[in-house]
């Protein structure tokens, strides 16, 4: 007597098992596979579903508009979306299952936490290209198979320094989230630049994700005539700083530097409380659509027809990611990892017309710089009504 | 240096210290009288916030928003008894100080995942029942902190009365002094239970509402509290109440102090000094009694 | 008055009470003798109901009261005098008798008169906290306590426990003024000074079984019961 049950029950395991494997693994001959890791779930949900939105609505773009073309061979491009849950572990598990299904082009991760996790396993790893689209934390890149299209924090920086220059705000008082690594490794240099440039430091403070009272920091402003508060960190204590900075009597000028979504800006304080407030950060999709940038009016447009709600802050790093890929396949010629990270280093920013976000070009006109970080810089925006909008500084 | 700034310092000293207090209150009357660790207090501070949240995103007005908020977190509050504590005490050992604390890290796990589920993770503040603030050339305070101080000592002089003007409340004191003798005296410990929850959950509510409107409110924002309301409780003396109370202004203040006078690094430092100091010179905390031998 | 019939209690997996029986009498305070571990204090756990019975009967004026929990038991009139007094230390002694009558609801003056006139010192301290008085005057707090309870079955636990012979002696004096009321006694002791001081009828426990039961003439006069069960055990 053969007992069936077991075999049948192996099958179905098996099967499963294959099913996925198949879905993101056989390529049609025509199919391109791009990996995009980013935390669709989990905390950092509301920067991370929007920038896998704006990979999946890049890729659309460009199969409608006839796919690619490497080696006189037009291929259509199919995203492998994996979610990190913006965690190192999740992460990690996340690529490993791409690189099973032999997937060879990776978009993201968007956490600062996330990406040095991946960073050796992509580095060892010849069968790999990986295009980060977040994390402002210095040294993610190599400039050999991992490139970055986010700015780094001196990006950041480049912007409060010119708003101190412009403003010639002759002292500042910094607080610091001391456990953003990003804000804190650049910390020294940037009190050090402000210093350069003849601006006194009232002091340096720092405080943590979660912490809710700021008073004593704060009290001390007013016996320090600092002109302007610097908050360099996450949005929800930035409007709690700033509330309590107000109330504790300080006058000056408060300035921001993190990203920021108006909406939850707003969820913390209100919108009179945050009129005239200054944000350095490199333009956000909103920020070129408030320009009259055609492209991102267009992205957004799009966006919205399609999710029913307006892009979110980096949409359109993540939609250029796609293009910078599509680019440097068909100056590649080849779908050859070695072939496409060198191509991929000896971008041009005019080779990508269709690129959103305005990167300042290397001085020899290339997107990447040797160790493959774009150059995008941080802008000046002001709190006006309900949003941020560009900051004009010349008046 | 800075001295003219000690009065303000003082008034932000008292202003955290009795937010640290307002959510103290509560823990230290559960811990007191039914010798539950609860960890899932700092759930029932998020819950408040965010129940009266919602409802003034409704559009209801904030303090009834509030007395709904303390009204459902009560009704959680038995819920999480009954669910999570009740079956730990009647098993075999009568639920060890270890294993209760346990089943609370795990209902505050649970419902900070159902708040997570619910309202997202991403952070908002109530929209401020009063704004404005008393400006004085020493010091100034916002009206909302004013009303959380007053809310604390209303909290108080309530709870007192409960307990030492009611029958409830002699009952709920029997039983935090000697269970056993309570159970003699013919007390029912369910009804005591009950009540204890009911006023531990609604100081809950009543603080996350509070301070919901003062401060950012997320599904884990209640576990930061919590951590400091064991140590208040650890400073003030376990149970008491007038423990409560001071330990929360003692841990506002030096906190305040640490900050303002030496370096906001050093805030959480300064929690920690003086609950290394309470525990070395009066281990029993400053309301607490030595623990006589039954 | 009160009959335990073949009962059986203990902790966890431990059993303590091995099917014991005997009874109480209003007109015959009873004394209950055993060293240390017999199961005397376990004993008196199951007939107050702090702890369930395993197996047999709590029967008082023929009620079967074996699965009623604490509360409905106070009500009935079993009153216990937990061992080591028990009394609630941060609570004033007025606080501690209001606790006794609880099941009463509030009591009146008459019924605190009463009690004060039974003891005394605790008029005077009544607004002292209880866990400021002195081992005897909280053995008599104890005792009031239970009074107020209006008691018809008075459980009394080791009360000469730690207390020096004078106040032994009090305690004695007390409990048969209780007797004398009409208050059935079950004393459990390891003093044999207090026991017979009380005594009219003896039950033995030795390792939670009921080894002898009978008057007090026989078995405390004769000597039989320190012999054989207790050691050593009258002190002076």
């Amino acid at each position: 007597m053969v007992n069936l049950r077991p075999s049948l029950a192996t099958c179905l395991i098996l099967g499963m098992g294959i099913l996925p494997m198949m879905g993101v693994g056989t390529k049609a001959a025509d199919e391109i596979v791009i990996g995009e890791i980013h935390p669709i779930t989990g905390p950092a949900t509301f920067y991370g579903l929007p920038e896998s939105r704006g990979v999946q609505l890049a890729a659309e773009h460009i199969n409608k508009a006839g796919g690619i073309k490497v080696g006189g061979k037009e291929y259509q491009i199919r995203i492998a979306t994996e979610d990190d849950q913006a965690s190192p572990t999740v992460g990690v598990a996340a690529l490993r299952k791409l690189v099973s299904a032999d997937v060879r082009f990776i978009v993201g991760p968007l956490a600062s936490g996330v990406a040095p996790a991946l960073k050796p396993i992509v580095e060892r790893n010849d069968k790999l290209t990986q295009l980060i689209d977040g994390t402002i934390a210095e040294n993610m890149t190599n400039g050999k198979n991992i490139f970055r299209n986010q700015a780094t924090v001196s990006g950041y920086n480049v912007a409060v320094a010119e708003l101190f220059k412009a403003k010639k705000y002759p002292s500042v008082a910094m607080m610091t989230d001391r456990f953003h690594a990003g804000f804190m490794n650049s910390q020294k240099e940037l009190a050090g630049n402000l210093k350069e440039m003849g601006v006194s430091i009232a002091s340096e403070d720092y405080y943590k994700l979660g912490d809710t009272d700021f008073s004593a920091a704060l009290t001390n402003l007013r016996g320090r005539n600092a002109e302007v508060l610097l908050i360099r960190g996450y949005p929800a204590e930035g409007a709690l700083i700033t509330k309590q900075a107000r109330q504790l009597g300080f006058t000056g000028q408060v300035v921001w530097e993190m990203v920021s979504p108006p909406s939850t800006v707003l969820k913390n304080i209100t919108a009179a409380e945050m009129e005239g407030v200054f944000n350095c950060i490199p333009p956000t999709t909103e920020d070129y659509v408030k320009l009259g940038d055609e492209k991102a009016m267009a992205l957004d447009k799009a966006y919205r027809a399609k999710y029913n709600e307006g892009p979110g802050e980096l949409t359109a790093l993540s939609y250029d990611a796609v293009y910078i890929f599509k680019a440097a396949f068909e100056k590649a010629g080849s779908l050859d990892n070695a072939a496409v990270n060198k191509a991929m280093a000896a971008l041009k920013v005019s080779d990508i017309p269709e690129l959103v976000t305005r990167y300042t070009p290397q001085p020899d006109g290339r997107l990447f710089a040797a160790d493959g970080q774009v150059d995008l810089r941080g802008e000046v925006s002001v709190w006006r009504g309900e949003a941020w909008e560009p900051a004009r500084l010349t008046d | 240096m800075m001295l003219e700034l000690l009065p303000q310092q003082l008034a932000n000293g008292l202003a955290l210290g009795s937010t640290y207090a307002l959510v103290a209150l509560g823990l230290t009357l559960i811990f007191g009288v039914l010798l539950i660790p609860n960890f899932a207090h700092g759930e029932f501070y998020m819950l408040g916030a965010f129940i009266t949240y919602a409802l003034v995103a409704s559009g209801l007005n904030f303090w009834l928003a509030m007395t709904t908020a303390v009204v459902l977190v009560v009704l959680i509050g038995w819920i999480v008894d009954r669910v999570v504590f009740q079956p730990v005490a009647a098993a075999p050992g009568h639920g060890s100080g270890l294993s209760l604390m346990i089943s609370a890290l795990a209902g505050s796990i649970i419902l900070q995942q159902l708040a997570t589920i619910i309202w997202g993770t991403e952070a908002r503040t109530i929209p401020a029942p009063m704004t404005g603030m008393v400006r004085t050339s020493l010091f100034t305070i916002t009206y909302l902190q004013i009303t959380i101080i007053a809310t604390l000592a209303v909290a108080w002089t309530a709870v007192w009365l409960v307990l030492h003007r009611s029958r409830l409340g002699l009952a709920i004191r029997a039983t935090s002094q000697n269970r056993d003798a309570a159970l003699l005296m013919g007390i029912r410990t369910t009804r005591v239970r009950l009540a204890t929850f009911a006023l531990g959950a609604a100081l809950g509510a009543v603080a996350g509402a509070l301070l919901g409107a003062t401060f950012p409110i997320y599904p884990s924002m209640g576990v930061n509290p919590v951590l400091k309301a064991f140590v208040v409780l650890v400073i003030g003396g376990i149970g008491s109440l007038p423990g409560a109370i001071v330990g929360g202004l003692v841990l506002g203040m030096v906190e305040v102090m640490v900050a303002g006078y030496g370096s906001s690094q050093f805030q959480d430092i300064g929690t920690f000094l003086i609950l290394v100091a309470v525990l070395l010179i009066r281990p029993q905390g400053l309301f607490g009694r030595a623990q006589v031998e039954r | 008055m009160l009959r335990i019939d073949n009962l059986s209690a203990g902790y966890d997996r431990l059993e303590v009470l091995h099917a014991v029986s005997f009874s109480v009498e209003r007109d015959a305070p009873t004394v209950m003798l055993g060293a240390n571990g017999a199961g005397k204090t376990t004993l008196c756990r199951v007939i107050t109901g702090l702890i369930p019975a395993r197996d047999g009967g709590i029967f008082l004026d023929g009620a079967n009261i074996t699965r009623l929990d604490p509360s409905d038991r106070v009500k009935r009139g079993v009153a216990l005098v937990p061992e080591g007094r028990q009394v609630f230390p941060d609570m004033t002694v007025r606080e501690n008798l209001r606790l006794g009558a609880y099941v009463h609801g509030e009591p009146g003056p008459a019924e605190f008169d009463a009690v004060f006139a039974m003891f005394p010192i605790l008029a005077e301290r009544q607004n002292q906290r209880a866990g400021l008085l002195s081992g005897g005057e909280q053995q008599m707090l104890a005792l009031a306590r239970a009074l107020m309870s209006r008691p018809r079955l008075l459980l009394l636990d080791e009360p000469s426990q730690g207390l020096a012979p004078k106040a032994v002696a009090l305690v004695a004096e007390t409990v048969n003024r209780i007797a004398a009321m009409g208050v059935a006694i079950l004393l459990v002791e390891q003093n044999l000074i207090l026991a017979e001081a009380v005594a009219r009828h003896v039950v033995v426990l030795e390792t939670g079984t009921c080894v002898a039961d009978g008057s007090a003439s026989e078995m405390l006069v004769s000597g039989a019961v320190e012999d054989s069960y207790l050691g050593k055990k009258r002190r002076h």
